[in-house]
């Protein structure tokens, strides 16, 4: 059961970033954007922070909880 | 993937393929001995070593390589670690009561669990994406 809703690919291809550039930007592993974006990984609140940080958005913005 | 995940998934295949030798070669006849599983742990020092010398040479490596998805799939490998040794302890105790299995050998079986099951969960993650 998806415990988060994920607007992170679409945040981050609007900022024209991959999923590499992205994770070298805030420091972790591209496979951990990716499980972030597949709403498989639900990143902890400083992961967010850093997130919503580097593409310029809310925490709110780029995360949701499933209706 | 970066220079200090491969070397940890190696080490844990290194792990990995001696247990995996070592079951065959008990199927094949043999008996696990206690110097095979101080052979596994050698090679599990020796992946330490590894990273630790990987983390000094490439710093920049560490933060991906042990990011929070990492951790957390590095602490369910601990998790699994204790459920695999616990479940095989009571197998073994129970072959050697009722299967007439030696004690000493079952002993040496459960290091070849103890020193697996983390390696196995943290090799199972990484290519399943979950450990950076």
């Amino acid at each position: 059961m998806m415990q988060l809703r994920s607007r992170l690919k679409d945040y981050r291809q609007a900022a024209g970033l991959t999923q590499a550039e992205l994770a070298e930007q805030i420091e972790v592993s591209r496979k951990t954007i990716n499980t972030v974006e597949n709403g498989v990984f639900v990143p902890s609140t400083v992961l967010a922070l850093k997130l919503a940080r580097c593409l310029g958005c809310t925490v709110e913005d780029l995360f949701q909880l499933p209706d | 993937m970066n220079l200090l995940t491969l070397t940890r998934l190696g080490g844990n295949f290194l792990v990995l393929g001696a247990a995996g030798a070592f079951v065959v070669s008990a199927i094949a006849g043999g008996s696990v001995q206690p110097w095979q599983v101080a052979v596994m742990g050698a090679l599990a020092l020796l992946g330490g070593l590894a990273q630790m010398l990987v983390s000094i040479v490439r710093p920049k490596t560490i933060k991906p390589a042990w990011d929070e998805q990492t951790v957390a799939s590095h602490r369910g490998s601990y998790q699994f670690g204790y459920w695999a040794a616990l479940i095989g302890f009571w197998c073994l105790l129970g072959l050697s009561q009722f299967a007439g299995i030696d004690l000493g050998i079952a002993f040496v079986w459960l290091g070849v669990i103890l020193l697996s099951a983390p390696s196995a969960w943290m090799v199972v993650s990484t290519l399943l994406g979950r450990a950076g």
